[in-house]
């Protein structure tokens, strides 16, 4: 039956009819040229500091393959940085100066400006106009999916440009002199950058040998990530152990 | 002599009257004494530290001298105690192992024919003579042939492009396209100019507000890369007129 109607259409009507065809047969539901978008892209695991490549590892798109939303990464730096504020601003308001409540001068007939008690803000000595007590709560609210997937663009961004390096082993130095820590910069060309080491557990070497170099290189263990410190480094070291639980804790959606 | 009414000033000065004075040309004397000893003993007054390029050398050589360090005793505070230790102690045998080629592959050619080679060294049954041919669908097979590529040629090849690639021509292209590795006859010309550390990115305009653009290199460093293009550009082009004049001649 087919091949008779496509014996009397033209080829471009031929491919509509094959697709009606598809859509609307009960046999199969899938359409031509169609192809379901990967679920894993590849990792590379490297030994560490050598960075030498160990074996291939497959990561949900989900985690690793995230479309960039910079409004999504924009929520998240701003709920991150009002979260951060002390709020220990504590300025004194007309009433906490100590000074009389009396009115200084009579409403009219003296010459002079209008004027109310002592502590009133528009005099060089008064309180301030808007008091505030400390502590000041700055926070903001954000939906635990927004930050999450946030955090899964980062992550993206970092492993698309090629700035992600997923460590097998632990990440850690042998030693805690800084020496150790300009071989590693020295080798791989990244003294002009900033880096980021993210973590399993404190790792106490590789804080004391990159303490020389605290302006570039922060290191963070895995609860402590937050999106700046991802969309600042220029390049992300992270171990195994970690990526594993951002993905428990983060992507849901697997 | 001294009264009560005496000033501060003057109190100091009285006490340090005792010092010894020293002449105008006696540190000249000193220094010129101390230079003809250091001649006649045939060795250095000071044993100066070792530069911090040599040490990073020789550790990556695997050439690191074992001194055994006599306690020297002297009077006051150390200023910098970890300088003392010797380097394999301090380094603890801390190691990074080679994996990567130290001579990046520059031209096109050369990588082609390298991605050619490798592939055939790893597959026994057909030798093949186009990109086209290599087959990277088997995973480990990919994973031996470009861990191979990336050692051999010294670049590292970012995990989103391994994803990706599925024959030689794929990888062949990303080089290519990205300019990581160009054509023999541009090394000389495209090379030194496209030099990532002179573009300027503030040029690129975005309508959006809250974009901007961080470099890693500071403004001194660009106008200084700028500056060294320049002179390399205006010797060049001086090379070229001067070529063209003798040949005129």
């Amino acid at each position: 039956m087919n091949s008779k109607i496509y014996s009397l259409v033209s080829k471009p009507s031929q491919q509509i009819c094959k697709r009606s065809i598809q859509k609307y047969s009960t046999s199969s539901n899938i359409q031509l040229n169609s192809q379901e978008p990967p679920k894993f892209v590849l990792t590379t695991l490297r030994s560490f500091p050598s960075l030498k490549p160990q074996t291939f590892q497959p990561i949900p798109t989900s985690l690793l393959n995230q479309p960039l939303r910079r409004d999504i990464l924009w929520k998240a730096v701003v709920f991150d940085a009002d979260n951060r504020r002390v709020g220990a601003s504590n300025p004194k308001g007309r009433s906490e100066m100590g000074y009389s409540r009396k009115k200084l001068l009579p409403q009219k007939g003296s010459g002079k400006a209008r004027s109310g008690d002592r502590g009133s803000p528009i005099r060089h000595d008064g309180g301030v106009a808007l008091a505030r007590t400390a502590p000041n709560d700055f926070t903001s609210d954000l939906p635990k999916k927004v930050y999450d997937l946030a955090i899964k663009i980062g992550l993206s961004d970092k492993y698309r440009t090629g700035n992600l390096f997923i460590i097998n082993d632990e990440l850690d130095f042998v030693t805690g002199d800084h020496i150790a820590t300009e071989i590693f910069l020295k080798k791989f060309q990244l003294k002009n950058q900033k880096l980021l080491f993210i973590t399993n557990e404190y790792s106490e070497n590789l804080v004391n040998s990159t303490d020389k170099f605290k302006n570039k290189i922060d290191i963070i263990t895995k609860e402590g990530l937050e999106i700046k410190d991802l969309l600042n480094a220029h390049k992300v070291f992270i171990d195994l152990k970690s990526l594993q639980w951002i993905s428990n804790n983060v992507d849901k959606s697997k | 002599m001294l009264t009560r009414n005496i000033s501060r000033y003057n109190q100091l000065k009285l006490i340090h009257t005792t010092s010894k004075n020293l002449g105008f040309m006696d540190w000249f004397n000193y220094k010129k004494e101390q230079e003809q000893q250091i001649k006649n003993n045939n060795k250095t007054a000071v044993e100066k530290p070792q530069n911090i390029n040599e040490v990073i050398s020789n550790v990556e050589n695997n050439q690191i001298e074992f001194k055994k360090v006599e306690k020297i005793e002297f009077i006051g505070k150390i200023k910098n105690k970890i300088q003392l230790i010797p380097i394999d102690e301090r380094l603890n045998g801390f190691k990074i192992d080679h994996w990567l080629n130290k001579e990046k592959i520059l031209k096109l050619q050369d990588f082609e024919k390298l991605l050619i080679d490798t592939y055939n060294e790893l597959i026994d049954d057909e030798k093949i003579n186009q990109l086209d041919q290599i087959n990277l669908i088997d995973l480990q097979l990919r994973f031996n042939y470009t861990l191979k590529i990336q050692s051999k040629s010294g670049y590292l090849i970012p995990d989103f492009i391994l994803t990706k690639i599925s024959t030689g021509k794929d990888l062949f292209d990303y080089f290519k396209d990205k300019k990581i590795i160009v054509n023999s006859n541009e090394i000389n010309s495209i090379s030194k100019f496209q030099n990532p550390l002179h573009l300027n990115l503030s040029n690129l305009k975005f309508t959006a507000q809250n974009i901007s653009i961080e470099t890693s290199i500071n403004s001194k460093q660009r106008k200084s890369n700028f500056k060294k293009l320049l002179k390399l550009a205006k010797f060049e082009e001086q090379n070229k007129i001067d070529s063209l004049i003798q040949q005129a001649n």
